[in-house]
């Protein structure tokens, strides 16, 4: 995915929305600022498909050498599909944040969280 | 001096896992960087601090502490320690035998727990400890990859004390001090371990005693530590206990969670 075309949380995720019909499906994963920030990643470990995460409210964790740090959601919805190798091929958030290492994939129930995210102007700016 | 320049210190007497982790839980809980104690005792200790708690601590009874993604399981590779109590710890890496040794916790507010910046910390504080060290002739240095040179050592060791991660206090080759930690959304939890002594639950692991001869009494290494941090951060040591608000957390932290076998036996 494009990184230009992405939205992005504070909490540095990431977010792509497609429709579906008339589903909207957001993919989420961590940007290539956090994975760097993180360093040597052990694990991580990610909720089961069909739960419900809130923005705002942890979905995961993962830990590093040294830090064990949750991740939260910014968006709210249904887990529709789990990225299940990731947590085993960890190298792939640094090869590729924004492509096969996406997290998650959430039916969106409510869309206001999507106007608290910003695109990546922004979101670089913040980061630097 | 102004008490935004003052951090809380805390020494507690021996207490269980559950309990020790639960207070941690509770004092990071506390240390979001929105939380202000709203009333009750000890206020004074705490509104306008820096929001930093250093708290130092030991076990009682004698207890392994899990890493936070350690397999329960992985336990029973363990022989010596098997018998003894266990909690699993909310921060990462291997386990720890919680018995001739002192743990500190170290909690504060952060902004952005990304940041690379808070690796920083594990040295500020080790660095602390060899100060402190120092005051015995101890003299631990900081373990950096190359400095062994034996094969690299195993980071999928049961025991903590026998991984290696840049930055973890060494002795004579030996690992006598590391720590681990926590983010959350808005506060930090750093957890430290000093082996101070061989035990009979982990005899592969000499302590700081059997590698200098020298013993330091917990009192005066945890004050010194105490002291040292204070001049290292340029903060004011106010000694303080937890608020009202921070035991009844504990408590409920330590029913649903660090007392649960639910929780302990997760993974």
């Amino acid at each position: 995915m494009n990184p230009d075309h992405l939205l992005y949380a504070e909490t540095h995720e990431w977010v792509r929305v497609e429709d579906k019909g008339s589903e909207k499906i957001a993919t989420v994963g961590i940007t290539a600022h956090a994975v760097e920030q993180l360093t040597d990643l052990i694990f991580m470990e990610l909720p089961p498909t069909g739960s419900q995460v809130t923005a705002g409210s942890a979905f995961g964790e993962v830990e590093s050498v040294k830090a064990t740090s949750n991740l939260y959601s910014p968006v709210t919805g249904e887990v529709v599909e789990i990225n299940q190798g990731l947590p085993d091929q960890l190298d792939l958030l640094n090869k590729d944040p924004y492509g096969a290492a996406w997290i998650m994939k959430v039916r969106l129930s409510e869309e206001s969280a999507l106007e608290r995210l910003m695109d990546r102007r922004t979101y670089d700016q913040q980061a630097s | 001096m102004t008490i935004q320049n003052s951090f809380r210190m805390i020494v507690d007497p021996p207490q269980a896992g559950a309990v020790n982790m639960a207070i941690d839980q509770a004092l990071l809980d506390a240390a979001d960087a929105g939380s202000q104690p709203s009333s009750g005792q000890n206020r004074s200790a705490v509104s306008g601090c820096s929001g930093l708690t250093l708290r130092l601590y030991q076990w009682h009874p004698a207890t392994v502490s899990l890493g936070y993604f350690q397999n329960y399981a992985a336990r029973h590779s363990h022989s010596a320690s098997e018998a003894l109590d266990l909690v699993r710890r909310t921060t990462g890496g291997g386990a720890i035998v919680h018995d001739r040794e002192l743990t500190y916790s170290l909690t504060l507010p952060l902004t952005d727990r990304w940041s690379a910046r808070h690796r920083e910390l594990y040295d500020s504080m080790h660095t602390v400890i060899i100060g402190a060290l120092s005051e015995w002739g101890i003299h631990p240095e900081l373990w950096r990859p190359g400095m062994d040179s034996g094969p690299p050592p195993d980071q999928h060791q049961f025991l903590c004390f026998l991984r290696r991660a840049g930055g973890d206090l060494v002795l004579d080759g030996q690992k006598i001090g590391g720590s681990a930690q926590r983010r959350s959304h808005s506060s930090l939890l750093q957890h430290g371990s000093i082996l101070l002594g061989r035990s009979t639950a982990a005899p592969e692991l000499p302590g700081i005693c059997e590698l200098s001869g020298v013993s330091p009494e917990i009192d005066e290494l945890s004050a010194e530590i105490v002291r040292r941090f204070a001049l290292a951060w340029q903060l004011v040591p106010v000694a303080g206990e937890l608020t009202l608000e921070e035991k009844a957390a504990a408590t409920s932290w330590q029913t649903k969670r660090f007392g649960n076998d639910h929780w302990n036996r997760n993974r």
